[in-house]
């Protein structure tokens, strides 16, 4: 369709009202912001985490993309073609390209199905011939490390690791090109997260799969996807490289996320920012907050938060961050910045160049 | 068995061969398999495990939450000196109502959405342990003197002991009108509303997001300090558990498979479970991930033979199918239940590490991020 360099998936300015209605009449009475304004691209190959509290909006963009909810306003392009208001063909075709793993492994498989036939479904519905179908099928088993004595078993017959092994092999069975995984591992155990994200990689490489990651688990995308953005009240607050993200987390925000993972070694504790509890809690997204949407519970904020609206703007280093700390016009209003140097531990003496970013220096 | 000391002086609850199984159409399930444990006064301690590891019911016998049948449990449950299995219920009760507090994994539906939160706090205040007053008594405390409106105002500082924004309109609310993080505050102040000396907690906040679970966690910790309190905690998330508690017992298979204080446990986690366990978890530095452990926790109809943990074993022998492995202690309060770790068997391993336990687990590679990458680990 398009030259391979263009980005598989790219979002523009995507929003998402919900109407609220009310009164006698179910007049609409105002909006739930769910998603306010997202710009984002993946490219093919890659994997982009999604991350955020819920109520931030995560789900629903990935709703939005394959087509379950209509997008109140912007643009979806995928491979180059607009499927933000997709025709009957058109979403048939995306369909088969655009494939989505739940979060809850067991509410996602019919109870009354065996694992053959809801692994049949997707293809039936594409047009697979039988005699094709039941091939791909022992294939796609194969794939996720399970074998044919699963075709007639029931789901309830499986563990919650191999449910969602099922899931995966369904989502894959029409050879889609993206993946939306929303939350996949976060109903499953340790042990056992760490087999389905192995999987996930390996699928990956194997079949040049493009994954949008949903999660809450900042520790998991850390080690599982290239690019991290953040997101809280329906809008963006930063992205860049998983690295640059996690090793200098700009937005006050993102270091509140990271500083509050319990991890177990002392290395990541020195690992992480320095502790900056939130106040309070997500704010309604019906009611948002005026001015930068996180002043309400941002350690750092003044005045000028509550009244302008910070852009999501590219810093140096690489990220965009939206934040006024970052923004030269707002820097001196602020008593305190964030300490952005990095991890201490001497572990990126070679990158001082990076360092030399908005430092809280200038600012005091 | 060798029993283990608790790292403070003296234990305030104790558990000794605690037994659980389940009567079921498929046969028995024996699912609490000879369970030690201790608290000491002023410790808190975690148990860590898996799901379907038989940590809810472990709690859940202690505090008799159990019907029996189809639940059959044995051994002995000390609380502060008392046995708690010869009290009768209503004995029991006192002491539960008093002295010991549990708070519930769901925020959601551990509180009645049918009363308010006043309600609820005030007569567990006025009526914790008492739960069979009688209709007389009751309406007499209930309605007469001041004893009720001395429970409220105790509730409404409770509340403010927890950080609840507005305690005065929360009192007036309904379950379902305030966030999750509320609810979760309000359950900690019923927990605490009767100065118990020993809280149970079982997955206090995993349903909260992070930024909440994290204030909970520092508010947790501040009331244990500043109420003197014991604390049994149950979590999956090792993490927690590394961050709140002064020991920790990891749960296998309806045993308890290991035991050391929390920076030794982690450090030196001695169990190829718990190490298994350790290195599956994904880290905040990046770095090779391990791959997970193979398999998934046992069917309690038909446990394995042995240590139940063999079949998942990468250091499974003979030994460990033959019999069940004893509790090895390495010091007063730490202890290993894993053959390899006895000095008088002579086993084909060397006892494992943590880093031996990783390589053969296999990693997963971590992604190429552009040059950064090299400065991570």
């Amino acid at each position: 369709m398009t030259d391979s360099d263009a980005p598989l998936l790219e979002v523009r300015d995507l929003k998402k009202y919900f109407p609220v209605k009310g009164g006698l009449l179910k007049r609409t009475t105002g909006y739930v912001k769910a998603v306010d304004g997202m710009s984002f691209s993946i490219d093919h190959g890659e994997t982009m985490a999604l991350i955020g509290e819920s109520g931030s909006g995560k789900s629903t963009v990935a709703e939005t993309i394959i087509g379950l909810q209509r997008a109140t306003d912007g643009t979806i392009l995928f491979d180059g073609e607009d499927i933000t208001d997709p025709s009957e063909e058109q979403l048939q075709e995306m369909r088969s390209r655009i494939q989505m793993v739940f979060q809850d492994p067991t509410s996602s498989l019919n109870p009354r199905r065996t694992i053959g036939k809801s692994l049949e479904v997707p293809m039936k519905s594409r047009g697979v011939p039988k005699e094709e179908r039941e091939e791909r099928i022992s294939e796609l088993l194969d794939l996720v490390e399970l074998n044919d004595e699963y075709l007639y078993k029931y789901p309830h017959e499986l563990s919650g690791g191999q449910k969602q092994r099922i899931n995966i092999a369904r989502a894959i069975s029409i050879e889609p090109d993206l993946l939306l995984l929303d939350e996949p591992t976060s109903a499953l155990d340790v042990s056992v997260q760490a087999k389905i994200i192995g999987l996930l990689e390996d699928l990956q490489a194997e079949l040049n799969l493009t994954y949008l990651f949903i999660t809450h688990d900042l520790s998991l995308v850390r080690n599982f996807a290239d690019e991290t953005a953040v997101m809280y009240l329906g809008e963006l607050q930063e992205k860049g490289e998983t690295t640059e993200v996690f090793h200098r987390p700009r937005h006050p925000y993102s270091r509140a996320l990271l500083s509050a993972i319990p991890v177990t070694t002392e290395e990541e504790e020195s690992y992480k920012p320095r502790r900056e509890p939130l106040q309070g809690e997500i704010p309604s997204p019906r009611d948002v907050p005026s001015g930068c949407r996180f002043h309400t519970r941002c350690p750092y904020s003044v005045e000028a938060c509550s009244e302008d609206t910070p852009a999501l703007e590219r810093v140096e280093g690489g990220p965009e961050v939206r934040c006024h700390i970052y923004d030269d016009a707002y820097r001196d209003e602020f008593d305190e910045t964030p300490d952005i140097s990095g991890p201490t531990g001497g572990q990126d003496q070679d990158d001082t160049e990076k360092t030399r970013a908005p430092s809280t220096e200038d600012a005091r | 068995m060798t029993d283990l000391e608790p790292i403070a002086s003296e234990p305030i609850l104790e558990v000794d061969d605690l037994h659980v199984g389940f009567e079921s159409f498929d046969g028995f399930a024996d699912v609490v398999d000879g369970v030690n444990l201790s608290v000491g006064k002023g410790e808190v301690v975690t148990v860590a495990g898996e799901t379907g590891c038989g940590k809810s019911v472990t709690m859940k016998a202690i505090l008799r939450l159990l019907n029996e049948p189809p639940a059959r449990v044995s051994g002995d449950i000390t609380f502060d000196g008392t046995s708690l299995r010869d009290l009768s219920k209503k004995e029991f009760d006192r002491i539960k109502g008093e002295r010991m507090s549990l708070i519930f994994q769901d925020p959601m539906s551990s509180l009645n959405p049918t009363f308010t939160v006043g309600e609820q706090l005030v007569d567990t205040a006025q009526f914790g342990g008492y739960g069979n007053a009688g209709v007389l008594e009751y309406a007499r405390r209930r309605y007469l003197g001041r004893e009720r409106a001395d429970a409220r105002e105790r509730a409404l500082e409770m509340l403010e002991e927890v950080q609840m924004p507005d305690p005065e309109s929360v009192m007036d609310s309904y379950p379902t009108q305030l966030s999750g993080g509320m609810r979760q505050r309000v359950l900690i102040a019923q927990a605490l509303l009767n100065e118990p000396d020993l809280l149970i907690a079982d997955e206090i906040g995993t349903a909260l997001d992070v930024t909440i679970h994290d204030q909970i966690l520092d508010l947790l910790q501040d009331l244990i300090d500043s109420h003197d309190l014991s604390v049994l905690m149950i979590t999956h998330n090792l993490g927690i558990a590394r961050q709140v508690s002064d020991r920790v017992y990891v749960m296998y298979g309806g045993r308890m498979v290991e035991t050391a204080p929390t920076a030794q446990l982690f450090e030196q986690p001695k169990h190829p479970y718990t190490q298994g366990l350790i290195a599956s978890i994904p880290r905040l530095t990046g770095g090779a991930m391990a791959e997970g452990i193979d398999g998934s926790v046992p069917e309690y109809l038909d446990p394995p033979e042995g240590c139940r943990f063999h079949p998942r074993c990468p250091y499974a022998h003979e030994a460990c199918v033959e019999r069940r492995p004893e509790m090895i202690a390495s010091s007063a309060a730490a202890g290993v239940e894993c053959v390899l770790h006895d000095e008088t068997h002579v086993a084909p391993f060397e006892a494992p590490t943590l880093a031996d336990t990783r390589d053969r687990m296999g990693t997963l590679e971590q992604r190429g991020n552009g040059p950064e990458e090299v400065t991570d680990d």
